[in-house]
């Protein structure tokens, strides 16, 4: 082991990874200004710590989204669901929209300290990148993790997607609570 | 060179590309002709005629009324005749497609997005892009960030457009009348047509202007 890693302790570890992202927050930002940026801002981390609690947790603030981390891709995909509900109240509620893209994936990334990285990061931050703000896309991987371990989930394939630096084409489905 | 392939019954023509546009074309005849001689063709088992192109454009030729799903990293995607259902993602390239029997899902992180008709629910997102919806006859879905929005709905189901700075221009048939709710920051709003309730109208933008007008 090379003192670096030795410093820090390295392990890979299974689950589900999301990312958030606020859509339009540069043009929102250059618009109204850098405190009712941070409002913004306050407001996603209100909800997504309301909300994660106990089933996941926030690894790291990206600026204008969050990297969340689940042991258990069910408990990822239900929490996403949830977070998109209560954005979407806020937005009711607010005079300014939170309106958010969710992507979520299941791999096996490495852990360093409370960080995580590798090939299954990048693949959830580009499925973010693709959902249409108020969305939950759901990558292949996780989708067949979870099969029928949430029932009150509808799974809709949208498409296959290539995405950059990544040689297999990933099945992404939208995933919405049964009425 | 092309070849020639048949198409599953009751299957779907899936086409993913690297780099390089795509242009697929619906019209009268039985099988699939692939202009792409590095292409890899495959007859999955689920009914699935799929196509892979790491770089170089891709013309496809299919039957009128065939399922089509795109997936490609950069390229303009062109989709010409009329398909059944239509499913295309770009990370970067505009989609233009004509007209679609069923639903509509097409995406692109940063591109322009155009659908002449669709007899189904369409979901239109871009962040970067325009876009552009002839007509539809069921649900619409649209967001774009900077964009602008222009289209027209049938009346005949949900609709709801989303932009942050682009304007949006929808127009409603005569006759149809939307239960609307509209919210802007620090846009125009512009409203000709009746309250009702025949169908859910919702848009939101920051900055963009609305205007709703009867076709």
């Amino acid at each position: 082991m090379t003192p670096a890693r030795a410093a820090t302790a390295v392990r890979t570890v299974e689950g589900a990874i999301a990312f958030t992202d606020i859509v339009g927050f540069t043009e929102f930002t250059a618009l109204q200004g850098d405190e009712a940026a941070l409002d913004l801002l306050a407001r996603q981390d209100r909800v997504v710590q309301d909300t994660i609690a106990g089933q996941g947790r926030v690894v790291k603030n990206l600026g204008d989204g969050l990297m969340l981390w689940f042991d258990d891709p069910c408990a990822g995909i239900r929490v996403s669901l949830a977070l998109q509900e209560r954005f979407e109240q806020e937005s009711m509620t607010e005079d300014l929209p939170l309106w958010v893209r969710i992507g979520v994936h299941f791999g096996r990334p490495v852990r360093r300290g409370d960080d995580l990285i590798g090939h299954d990061v990048n693949v959830a931050a580009r499925i973010a990148a693709l959902a249409a703000p108020g969305e939950v896309l759901v990558s292949e991987a996780c989708t067949g993790r979870v099969a029928d371990q949430v029932p009150e989930v509808h799974f809709e394939e949208v498409g296959p997607t290539m995405m950059k630096g990544i040689p297999e084409p990933i099945a992404l489905y939208r995933a919405t609570i049964l009425a | 060179m092309s070849m020639r392939y048949a198409i599953p019954e009751g299957g779907r023509l899936k086409l993913l590309s690297g780099s390089g546009s795509v242009h697929v074309i619906a019209e009268a005849r039985d099988d699939v002709e692939i202009d792409q001689p590095r292409a890899h063709v495959e007859v999955r088992d689920d009914h699935v005629l799929e196509v892979r192109s790491k770089s170089g454009s891709v013309t496809a030729r299919c039957p009128t009324g065939a399922r089509v799903s795109v997936g490609v990293i950069s390229g303009s995607v062109r989709l010409e005749g009329e398909f059944g259902s239509v499913k295309v993602s770009a990370i970067s390239g505009s989609i233009h497609v004509d007209q679609v029997q069923g639903d509509v899902d097409i995406r692109s992180v940063s591109g322009s997005l155009t659908l002449e008709s669709c007899g189904g629910n369409c979901s239109m997102n871009t962040k970067s892009g325009r876009i552009t919806v002839g007509e539809v006859g069921k649900g619409l879905q649209a967001a774009t960030i900077s964009g602008t929005i222009e289209g027209a709905t049938a009346g005949q189901g949900a609709v709801e457009v989303k932009s942050i700075s682009g304007s949006v221009s929808l127009q409603v048939p005569e006759g149809r009348h939307p239960h609307a709710k509209f919210k802007t920051l620090s846009g125009r709003v512009r409203c000709d047509c009746p309250a009702g309730e025949d169908f859910d109208l919702k848009v939101t933008t920051l900055s963009g202007s609305i205007e709703i007008t009867k076709a």
